[in-house]
């Protein structure tokens, strides 16, 4: 029972870090109608921005976390602009592949990239708080913990933004109507480049909190952005309420599912497996998720 | 029409000659390179032809691989046959992924076939017992000699009949199906095309040739691992060679394929730089030239507004 | 010789259309008319199988085709366009026409395919284009290809929908032509449109879809004096 509650803590904390990385993608289908496959690599790059802020430069490691996040932000306005922005101008024939190869294009870029500037080795972040803190039979790396308030605090934060300010307001505007929103004066292209730097920069942080937590690597991105991929089709595309809660459900599902399911040796290899099977599954089922809609196509 | 079958015999001739030239090291490069040719070209048929982009192909050519490798290891099957079993076996794998994904489009069916990939792979590394994993699995060669000629023979005939194939198809009623249905699904339908039909029979025979290529590739190369097999940056190195080539074209595949693993290996003293040199040339391409390098250039030289590649096209 | 009988489609909760029943018969010219979101083009999609009927019966030459994919619909030999032209733009015109040609099994000769092909591109005036890319065409020979292309089909029945719109003034006479002598060969016709000029000029017989029911069915002179069709297209 102590190690049944230990897990499900365990997939809790790692389900909030799905979260960020999920809400980011599902904040850019919304409002750039497409799926960005160089999410992964967006974690990766935060990573390893914030490790680097932190061993050479000696700064404080959360406070690294939110200049990753910076720099993240700034590199996807830099993707949106001199990639993304011609879908939206006419500029691209064949939207939709265009859309999915030059996304996937950024990412393998962004892999070799870091491959050759950071080396192939993993790397490992400094703590954020290194010790443990006892709760009654549990015991939790402080890492841990603060990687958990730090990823509520920036949910919440954004939630906060999406609902109550007028950037929010113009972000769901475009996201429902971009003609309509145009026509009462907002400036689609730049709300673009806003929720992509925004999508790629939780992503980023994401990535900078996992660092202490676990290795970073240039290829570290792959899985979480396949996880994101697959929360957001659980959630359906698009819905952010459906992001966080597909999160916490596929933190879940992996670790009790890696104990219960399987011999222990293989469980931890097939970890990985459950959430791109359940993809598969639901994929195959309802292709819309639990909550979204029926997904448009870009031309 | 005639210009075409000139130049495909001129590279055919240029392609026999080469272990003239090549010797040893380059010659394996020119091996891999057609590997990666024929690869590409299944991509090209089921992508650039059909419209459905797929990020399987290299995990269809790991399945092929690992098929006929074990088929050869533990039950002792002649090898000619295991390469015929891990071709069928990417085949079925192929067919079954066409059906998954018949009501899926664009971001869809890319979200679907990259899990699949990476279950493939995590399975493989997972089953050691079995695959040796990343500890890579002895495979026996499919030639006693060391001598690389008769691979790169094997490679240049199995490439020069794939893609035989592949062109007598797209040149076919089929072709033009495809076409209709990357185009407007909905229209195609309405005019008669069986639009289940031909999207599986695309993903089939693409499936059949990459496995072919795989299980190729595991009895030359001797050793395998998961990784280095199908990791998603070997199918976005694949998808540049296509896309440097011209999306739509066979031969922008193959002459992509080419251009792309001999740049790799003369370019080695950049080590991993020359994949961001690709990274960054396969982005710069997409965005300022949809149709690829090569096929437009050749394009311009042939002149003509719309090229005569189906049966629709011969004069009347 | 085609018949919609208390056909019901349901999208999600919303009920698009609603106990439509109509006949249709042989070598007649039947325009439906109906306000926006009235179920028009619904009615075309459920005909020509891009959407399954949620319940009722289409019945083609006796037999029940509503549940059979568009292809094997189209084969029987009906035929239709679409509201945005849908060309297959990355393939010559040429190509365009030949899809259906060699789609339908036991069509004939590939070769007097497409003579035929061209024979119906020189009736439309479109034959000089025939190795351009259709993407290269203007919108109106875009709206050509695609009625050349159903022709292709040799179909009885040949559903348009809104075929006169975005269409240049003097093409638009030349479509009437076309359509009135395609009818003349004896084709049947289901036309959907916005022109109600064109419409009520052309159609034999015309049927007036409101909020997914037909609320009137006869000829252009009556629907044009009935207060129900007044009211649904003036009303609120």
């Amino acid at each position: 029972m102590d190690f049944f509650v230990a897990q499900a803590l365990n997939g809790l904390i790692i389900g909030l870090l799905y979260a960020l990385i999920a809400i980011g993608l599902s904040l850019i289908f919304s409002v750039l109608k497409l799926v960005n496959f160089a999410h992964g690599e967006c974690c990766m790059m935060g990573a390893f921005v914030s490790y680097y802020f932190s061993t050479l430069f000696g700064i404080n490691p959360l406070i690294a976390v939110f200049l990753s996040m910076v720099v993240v932000f700034l590199l996807g306005v830099a993707m949106q602009y001199f990639f993304l922005r011609p879908l939206y101008t006419g500029a691209v024939e064949r939207k939709d592949e265009y859309a999915i190869l030059i996304t996937f294009g950024l990412g393998i870029f962004f892999q070799n990239l870091a491959m050759s500037l950071f080396g192939p080795w993993t790397k490992k972040s400094q703590d954020f708080l290194s010790g443990v803190t006892s709760i009654g039979f549990l015991t939790v790396d402080n890492n841990r913990l603060v990687v958990s308030f730090v990823a509520i605090a920036i949910v919440l934060a954004l939630l906060l933004i999406i609902n109550k300010t007028f950037v929010g307001k113009a972000l769901r505007a475009v996201s429902q109507d971009r003609d309509a929103a145009a026509i009462v004066g907002i400036n689609s292209h730049r709300i673009n480049m806003l929720a992509f730097g925004v999508g790629v920069a939780l992503a980023g942080g994401a990535g900078a909190l996992i660092g202490p937590i676990f290795l970073i690597s240039p290829m570290m991105g792959i899985l979480p952005g396949i996880k994101s991929f697959v929360i957001i089709v659980l959630g359906g595309m698009g819905s952010i309420k459906g992001a966080i809660i597909g999160s916490l459900l596929l933190g879940e599902i992996e670790s009790l599912g890696s104990i219960y399911l399987l011999d222990p040796t293989r469980g931890l290899a097939y970890k990985n497996a459950f959430g791109v099977l359940l993809l598969a599954i639901v994929l195959l089922v309802k292709p819309t998720g639990l909550f979204g809609e029926r997904h448009v196509r870009m031309e | 029409m005639k210009k075409n079958v000139i130049g495909a015999g001129i590279a055919i001739l240029i392609g026999v000659a080469v272990p003239l030239v090549f010797r040893s090291y380059w010659l394996h490069v020119a091996i891999i390179a057609l590997y990666y040719a024929l690869l590409a070209s299944s991509w090209t048929m089921l992508a650039g032809f059909s419209g459905q982009f797929s990020f399987a192909t290299m995990a269809l050519g790991g399945i092929g691989a690992y098929t006929s490798a074990l088929l050869v290891i533990n039950v002792q099957l002649p090898m000619w046959l295991a390469l015929i079993c891990g071709a069928l076996a990417a085949t079925v794998v192929g067919l079954l992924i066409g059906v998954l994904v018949l009501r899926m489009r664009g971001p869809y069916l890319a979200l679907f076939t990259i899990a699949f990939s990476e279950l493939v792979r995590i399975t493989l590394n997972a089953e050691y017992q079995l695959t040796r994993g990343d500890m890579g699995l002895t495979v026996p060669h499919l030639y006693t000699t060391v001598s690389k000629t008769p691979y790169y023979y094997t490679m240049l005939g199995l490439l020069v009949g794939s893609l035989l194939v592949m062109w007598t198809v797209l040149r076919s009623r089929y072709g033009l199906f495809f076409r209709a249905i990357r185009e407007q699904e909905e229209a195609a339908a309405v005019m008669g095309v069986n639009v289940v039909r031909y999207k599986i029979m695309a993903f089939v025979i693409s499936s059949f040739f990459a496995g072919l290529a795989g299980s190729f590739f595991a009895h030359y190369i001797g050793t395998l691992t998961p990784n280095s097999m199908m990791e998603i940056p070997r199918m976005g190195l694949l998808i540049a060679m296509s896309v440097i080539g011209g999306i739509e074209s066979l031969a922008g595949a193959v002459a992509g394929a080419v251009l792309v693993e001999f740049l790799q290996e003369y370019l080695r003293a950049l080590e991993m730089w020359r994949f961001v040199i690709f990274g960054l040339a396969l982005v710069l391409i997409l965005r300022f030239s949809q149709n690829g390098l090569i096929y437009p250039i050749y394009q311009r030289f042939a002149a003509r507004r719309v090229e005569p590649r189906t049966v629709a096209d011969a004069e009347a | 010789m085609l018949e919609v009988a208390e056909l019901v489609k349901d999208f999600g909760g919303v009920r698009a259309i609603n106990k439509l029943s109509f006949t249709v018969g042989e070598n007649e010219l039947l325009g439906i008319i109906g306000p926006n979101g009235s179920g028009k083009t619904t009615t075309i999609n459920l005909i020509s199988g891009l959407f399954k009927p949620t319940n009722g019966r289409i019945t083609f030459r006796g037999k029940r085709i509503d549940g059979l994919p568009s292809y094997e619909i189209a084969r029987r030999g009906i035929g239709r366009t679409f509201q945005v032209t849908q060309v297959f733009h990355r393939m010559s015109v040429l190509e365009n026409m030949m899809v259906p040609a060699l789609a339908v099994p036991h069509k004939g000769e590939e070769k007097d395919q497409k003579k035929k092909a061209l024979r119906i591109l020189g009736f439309l005036k479109i034959d000089h284009l025939r190795n351009e890319f259709a993407r290269n065409l203007s919108g109106g020979q875009q709206k050509l290809l695609e009625l050349g292309r159903i022709l292709m089909l040799d179909p009885d029945v040949i559903m348009l929908d809104e075929p006169f719109s975005g269409v240049h003034p003097k093409l638009k006479m030349n479509i009437h032509e076309y359509i009135k002598e395609m009818h003349a060969e004896g084709r049947t016709f289901i036309i959907i449109s916005h022109d109600l000029q064109s419409i009520f000029n052309l159609s034999q017989r015309l049927i007036v879809l409101n909020e997914g029911t037909k609320i009137c069915d006869g000829v252009p002179q009556d629907v044009k004096d009935d207060d129900r069709v007044v009211e649904a297209y003036l009303g609120d």
